[in-house]
């Protein structure tokens, strides 16, 4: 055993010696010294590099000057540094510091742009709040004007609609009388033609020439008539409304003619009226007086001033004479009060003047109206005047400033007349619309239309009688109005249209001027005519001519196409004729408190007369 | 039995000349010079290249760093879990004596053929693996569970820092037969045939039938075929005489994993 296992184990460990010796001990040694000297050469790397760091270092350290410097300025490297670290801590806290203030500038800047977006909005509400306001207040007003306005027409409608019926009713009038006066033109043609046969014979007489040339100016007014008949008829043709006018305006011209052949029969009659009159007068001069009785009627009126019957003496002399308007005059009127007198004219203004001993001062002129004057008058306190006009308006002046209070429209034609019925709240106007408005100053307002049917001319008013409205007209009557009751109470026919009314103080005479030259008396406590007073000379000089009672009423004064003013007694002989005009006297006023009478006409001038 | 330490020291105090060279397709820059090292047979590669490979890192690219490194011998890759004797003795031919030239690497690592060992913790859990495994060929893994963790720490250390004395203070304990029993139950080994690191192992018992112990000769008869003969048998590099008992070959020419790995020559019949 021992034997065995030693043979084996020999074997084992002689294996292992070769192989250490063939695998180890060849190159053991010196692969050890190659990594000696591999480790050598990187320890002598290393060293090198901590060699030349050093060296750096101690270069560095030569340059700054030594050790105690060096540790002197690393002792002041670093208080610089822990200053420098300070200042930017300081900066810094600068920076937040500034940061927090813009932040707080811009929180500031918001709320005051906030603020003044408030206040711009509270502004723009308010605004718009009073917008609104205004909007509602404006829409309030609106609706309260188209009522106005909605009532307004609605009363113009029925206005229209009763213009019309009238209108309607007018034209079958009109055509009417057309037929009657063709009528009576043939009868006093025929007329006419037997009166030439009796001029023939006095011809052969060779007796009354004058009436021979009446008789052949008649003849030729007649032929004239006829002839423009015709182109009448043909402008009616191209142009209806203005055919109606001319229709209108024609008659007229035949009813001109044919008045005067009725004036000629009841001239005659007047002259028998008058030499009856006169026997009456003469009668009672006689039983009055001691004198003779004379025979003629110069030698009695003669007798009658001599006696004082009359009372007063007729103005007779020119006191002054001056230009009132630039062109024709139409109204003249005294005040009630002072020695001033208003005219009005065609060149659409209202005068002043004042009436001194010798002379005359113009004192206003009253202006506003846009046409023609047609009349003027004052209230009876002479505080103010009323004058109407051709732009189918009246207005109301004040004395004292003469400044324009009132202007009443309403009418559609032109307003010839206007009167205070209860001054100074009421007046009354007439118009060519063939109406008279009634109209309230407080509210200036139109608060009565009546429907005359036929053009106003000129009106009248009474107090005396409960507020009574007469009016004279186209149609040749004359109308008479009662306010309270609504409704026209009664009318009188004249022979012809009226041109112009007047009446007494005590309001119970009325005169009314007629376009046959005539003027009538009437009672009106009667409604009859009384009187009728004419001269072969006086002539009607235009559709508005006026007549005029004096303070008294025993005088009427009318002018004359002849340049003329005629002055009658209202017992109906004539007093005075008074010459001065060249052309037609429109109207004539009396003066109130003194013996004066105002007068104008187509010449442009005024005249006064007094008494001599 | 006696225990000769004289064969142990020897055995423990093995040592290969290793010449590491770098892969040319690696390097950037100036090739650097070959790296000369002894290695112990009985350790691993992972454990002593450490040097060598901070060597090599300074010409490689820096993307490669971090790679996973490893080596091969004329295009083998060589397994990092095998002691390095074990390589050496399958690869390298007999009759050159110059220092083995290895080549390292530091990408590319080859997946399909080697296992990956990034750390020595996955070293060292292959290691005990292996002691108990033959512990339970020797003594039913009795003795290695009797062990406290300290000790098997010890052997590990012993190992990685090339200290006899303090690994063989607790290997003595594994290489003795347990009880009153005069021999291992059964021999841990391991039979390398080819160059290509794949192995056998049997149940072989180191008594025979008629209770006599068994030799090498005994051992090759059992590892025979009908077809080959195995004829000759070497280990940590020499040749053994066929008479030298299976025991005290285990006892003493063991690796430190307490495997004995043979290298087995088979001739045709």
């Amino acid at each position: 055993m021992s034997t065995e296992e030693h043979v084996w184990r020999a074997h084992v460990v002689r294996r292992l010696r070769e192989r250490n010796r063939k695998e180890c001990d060849n190159f053991k040694e010196i692969i050890e010294q190659n990594n000696r000297l591999i480790d050598h050469v990187a320890q002598l790397k290393a060293d090198n590099l901590k060699i030349s760091v050093e060296n750096e270092q101690l270069r560095n350290a030569v340059s700054t000057g030594g050790t105690g410097s060096n540790v002197a300025i690393a002792t002041l490297e670093k208080k610089l540094l822990s200053q420098q670290e300070e200042l930017t801590e300081l900066h810094k806290r600068k920076g937040e510091n500034s940061q927090m203030i813009v932040d707080l500038n811009q929180k500031v800047e918001q709320q005051r742009i906030i603020i003044s977006e408030k206040e711009h909005s509270l502004v723009e509400q308010q605004t718009n709040n009073n917008r609104l306001r205004a909007e509602v207040q404006l829409l309030h007003s609106s609706l309260e004007e188209l009522k106005k306005l909605n009532n307004t027409m609605l009363d113009e409608h029925t206005a229209l609609q009763l213009a019309f019926s009238s209108l309607e009713e007018k034209l079958r009038g009109v055509q009417d009388e057309n037929r009657r006066l063709l009528e009576r033109l043939m009868q006093y043609k025929s007329k006419d033609a037997d009166k030439l046969n009796e001029e023939n014979e006095s011809i052969i007489r060779k007796r009354l020439p004058s009436i021979f040339r009446k008789r052949s100016a008649k003849l030729k007014r007649d032929l004239e008539d006829a002839v423009r008949e015709p182109s009448s008829s043909s402008n009616a043709a191209s142009s209806p409304g203005a055919a109606s006018l001319q229709r209108n305006s024609s008659p007229a011209q035949f009813v001109g003619g044919l008045i005067g052949d009725e004036d000629f029969d009841e001239a005659a009659i007047n002259g028998a009226m008058e030499a009856i009159g006169l026997d009456d007068n003469e009668y009672i001069s006689a039983r009055f007086t001691a004198g003779e009785i004379a025979e003629n009627s110069r030698a009695s009126i003669d007798t009658l001033k001599a006696t004082g019957y009359l009372g007063q003496a007729n103005p007779t002399k020119i006191l002054m004479k001056f230009e009132a308007h630039e062109n024709e005059s139409h109204a003249v009127r005294w005040s009630p009060v002072e020695r001033m007198v208003a005219t009005g004219g065609a060149d659409r203004k209202v005068k002043l003047w004042d009436i001194g001993k010798n002379s005359t001062e113009p004192r206003a002129v009253l202006s506003g109206s846009s046409a023609g004057i047609n009349s003027v008058d004052f209230d009876s306190t002479g505080a103010y005047i009323l004058g109407t006009s051709n732009d189918y308006g009246a207005r109301v002046w004040t004395v004292m400033d003469n400044r324009l209070r009132h202007t009443l429209t309403g009418h559609s034609g032109k307003v010839m007349a206007a009167k205070y019925v209860q001054e100074p709240i009421k007046v009354v106007t007439g118009s060519h619309d063939r109406t008279l408005k009634i109209w309230d100053l407080r509210s200036i307002a139109c608060i009565e239309t009546k429907f005359a049917g036929s053009s106003c001319n000129d009106l009248v008013t009474t107090d005396s009688l409960g507020s009574t409205i007469i009016s004279g007209h186209y149609d040749k009557k004359i109308r008479f109005w009662d306010i309270r009751t609504e409704k026209q109470a009664d009318d009188v026919l004249m022979p012809a249209k009226i041109t112009s009314l007047d009446l007494s103080k005590d309001c119970n005479y009325l005169i009314c001027s007629v376009r046959d030259d005539t003027i009538k008396l009437l009672d009106l406590r009667k409604n009859q005519v009384i009187s009728t007073f004419t001269n072969e000379h006086f002539k009607i000089s235009c559709d508005f001519a006026r007549a005029s009672f004096n303070s008294s009423g025993l005088k009427i004064a009318c002018g004359s196409a002849d340049g003329a003013i005629y002055i009658w007694n209202v017992n109906g002989f004539l007093e005075a004729t008074l010459k001065g005009h060249s052309t037609a006297v429109n109207a004539v006023s009396w003066s109130p408190n003194n013996n004066m009478l105002a007068s104008v006409g187509k010449n442009k001038r005024c005249t006064i007369y007094s008494e001599s | 039995m006696a225990h000769d330490r004289e064969v142990l020291r020897m055995i423990w105090e093995g040592q290969i000349g290793i010449c590491f060279q770098a892969d040319r397709d690696e390097i950037v820059g100036i090739k650097p010079e070959p790296f000369y090292l002894m290695i112990s047979r009985l350790s691993y590669l992972p454990l002593v290249t450490d040097k060598v490979r901070k060597y090599f890192s300074r010409y490689i690219s820096a993307e490669h760093q971090d790679g996973a490194v490893w080596f091969d011998f004329n295009g083998t890759p060589l397994r990092l879990h095998y002691p390095i004797g074990v390589l050496y003795d399958l690869l390298h031919p007999e009759e050159d004596s110059t220092p083995w030239c290895l080549t390292i690497h530091f990408s590319k690592f080859p997946e399909d053929m080697l296992v990956k060992l990034n750390s020595k913790e996955l070293l060292e859990s292959h290691y005990m693996s292996c002691l108990k495994e033959a512990d339970v060929l020797k003594h039913r893994g009795l003795v290695i569970s009797a062990m406290q963790k300290k000790d098997h720490n010890q052997l590990w250390l012993g190992l990685v820092n090339e200290k006899f004395d303090q690994f063989w203070a607790v290997n003595r304990r594994l290489m003795e037969p347990y009880g009153d029993l005069e021999s291992f139950k059964n021999i841990p080994l391991r039979i390398y045939t080819d160059d290509d690191f794949t192995y056998t192992q049997k149940l072989i018992s180191p008594i025979s039938v008629g209770g006599q112990k068994k030799s090498l000769a005994d051992l090759m008869a059992e590892l025979s075929t009908p077809v080959r003969r195995a004829v000759g048998c070497r280990t940590h590099g020499i040749d053994l005489h066929e008479e030298t008992q299976l025991q005290w070959m285990s006892e003493h020419l063991s690796y430190p994993d307490n495997f004995l790995h043979l290298s087995v020559d088979y001739k045709d019949v």
